[in-house]
């Protein structure tokens, strides 16, 4: 009883060290590079730490969008990529999202994509080919998606709301 | 596709999860084996193959349980992600995941020179021209040694050789080949050793999961943790035959004499124009054989054979199950 017990307690130590060490180990290529996948404060920091310039942020909110953002996620290796979460004004949940990247593959999970699409449309957005998804969230709200191409980036816009206020945002981004 | 969409792909991080999942797997199971002070190699063994195992399972598992397991989400709350390693350039230049496939391919080329080939080579020789043999049944020491042996007993033949040489061969066609010139150094109880050693090999073929290891084994060609852990599985396979040999005999001595005498003689110098490093390969191979050989020896004649395979199937249990809710948060 004593030996098996003896044994449990040290398992237990290894899985206590290996854990601190995978740990240790996550957290050490952010030292080694800092420029990959990880959250930063704000806009500023991402363009000052990454020395990436031409990131596209909107300078129009509506009311029901909370300032500053929740989450701000950026990387530039392997591709410059930005993603960034808004909450509602009222609600602890996600209500915009906005992707940057130069990469399809890059597709961080929002939880606001449209799961039933009921309309794609076309759309002209200051003078670019945009696609206009508009459909129904997983827990039925209506939601829309606007995504295009801008010089090397793949650009998608996700809002919880019809695709007016989504336009506007999305007309609004700058860099 | 570039070398890193590829790492990215369903395929890729297959690839690279069942890499550090074994990984993560081979230290476990390594720290467990000592921490439940396990020393019967069947119980030993049962550890190990979960190396070879588990990985070839969890990725498909993980993934079927959780589809956005590599998205980036995930990756940010994982316990590893091994893309912020596998992204990294270290001293500006030197590609960290140029350095992971160059080790895979490194691998893949061993299983290939060292495994797959020469087994390849050996059946289709052995099927175009059969071994020189004679059935040993009318042999008196022979005769004796199977006589005294317990359970089913497979046909034995002798090769006119002077070499000491024993071992059998598995499947429906089971046999024991030994050569003459071991027959004239192995007194009858030592030859009693040598034959029960090969018909507990010839038993313990018949067993399914060794047949699935193996077959996992050829999935997982890539992987240098499965390559390693491989050889110590079969390294414990000889141990756990060395326990049946001395269960049948009730004499470990003799076989601790029996590999003396087979594996302790001098070896035939390397022929003459063979390069330098050829000729340190072999040095190493012999050398490493030979750790191996004294290993079982001091194992039998300190009478270390004898675990708790009870303790061992808790242990076993746990770390399983720890490590597979490890390997589910690395990434």
């Amino acid at each position: 009883m004593r030996d098996a017990l003896r044994g449990l307690l040290s398992f237990a130590a290894i899985l206590l060290v290996l854990l601190a060490a995978l740990k240790l180990l996550n957290w050490a290529p952010t030292v080694l590079d800092p420029g990959g996948l990880r959250e930063y404060p704000n806009v500023p920091a991402v363009r000052a730490a990454l020395q990436v310039q031409d990131l596209l942020v909107p300078s129009y909110f509506p009311e029901q969008v909370r300032w500053p953002p929740r989450r701000i996620l950026a990387q530039s290796k392997p591709y410059p990529a930005m993603a960034v979460t808004y909450d509602g004004t009222h609600q602890e949940e996600t209500v915009l999202h906005t992707t940057q990247a130069a990469s399809a593959e890059f597709a961080p999970e929002t939880g606001i994509a449209p799961t039933t699409l009921r309309e794609t449309v076309p759309y002209d957005l200051n003078g670019r080919e945009a696609i206009l998804e508009v459909g129904v969230c997983s827990n039925g709200a209506p939601c829309s998606r606007l995504t295009w191409q801008q010089d090397r980036y793949w650009i998608k816009v996700e809002m919880v709301s019809s695709p007016f206020e989504l336009i506007k945002i999305a007309q609004s981004m700058r860099p | 596709m570039n070398l890193f969409d590829f790492l990215n792909s369903y395929a890729g991080m297959y690839l690279v999860q069942s890499f550090v999942h074994s990984l993560i797997t081979a230290i476990v199971v390594d720290r467990a084996i000592n921490a439940w002070r396990i020393v019967n190699p069947l119980v030993i063994q049962r550890f190990r193959l979960l190396v070879i195992l588990l990985p070839v399972l969890s990725f498909p598992l993980f993934q079927w349980m959780h589809p956005e397991r590599g998205a980036v989400d995930f990756r940010l709350r994982a316990l590893f992600d091994s893309a912020r390693w596998l992204n990294l350039e270290l001293f500006g230049a030197l590609s960290v995941h140029l350095l992971f496939v160059g080790l895979l391919l490194i691998a893949g080329l061993v299983f290939l020179v060292q495994e797959l080939i020469p087994l390849v080579r050996h059946t289709f020789l052995s099927k175009r021209s059969a071994v020189p043999r004679t059935p040993a049944d009318e042999h008196a020491h022979v005769a004796r040694a199977l006589e005294d042996l317990p359970g089913e007993k497979p046909a034995v033949y002798l090769m006119d050789d002077d070499a000491f040489t024993v071992l059998s061969t598995t499947g429906s066609d089971s046999a024991i080949f030994l050569s003459t010139g071991l027959l004239e150094v192995l007194s009858p109880s030592q030859l009693q050793a040598a034959i029960a050693h090969e018909m507990a090999h010839i038993q313990r073929s018949k067993r399914p999961l060794l047949v699935i290891v193996y077959l996992f084994r050829i999935l997982m060609f890539l992987n240098p943790v499965v390559l390693l852990e491989f050889r110590r599985i079969a390294q414990e396979e000889e141990n756990i035959c060395d326990d049946m040999a001395v269960s049948m005999t009730r004499n470990p001595r003799a076989l601790a004499d029996t590999l003396r005498n087979v594996y302790g003689t001098q070896r035939d110098p390397a022929p003459a124009g063979r390069g330098k490093l050829a000729a340190v390969n072999e040095a190493l191979e012999d050398y490493s054989h030979r750790l191996l050989i004294e290993k079982r020896i001091n194992r039998l004649t300190e009478a270390r054979s004898d675990g708790a395979p009870k303790r061992g199937r808790l242990g076993w249990v746990l770390t399983a199950a720890a490590v597979s809710v490890i390997n589910y948060f690395v990434v």
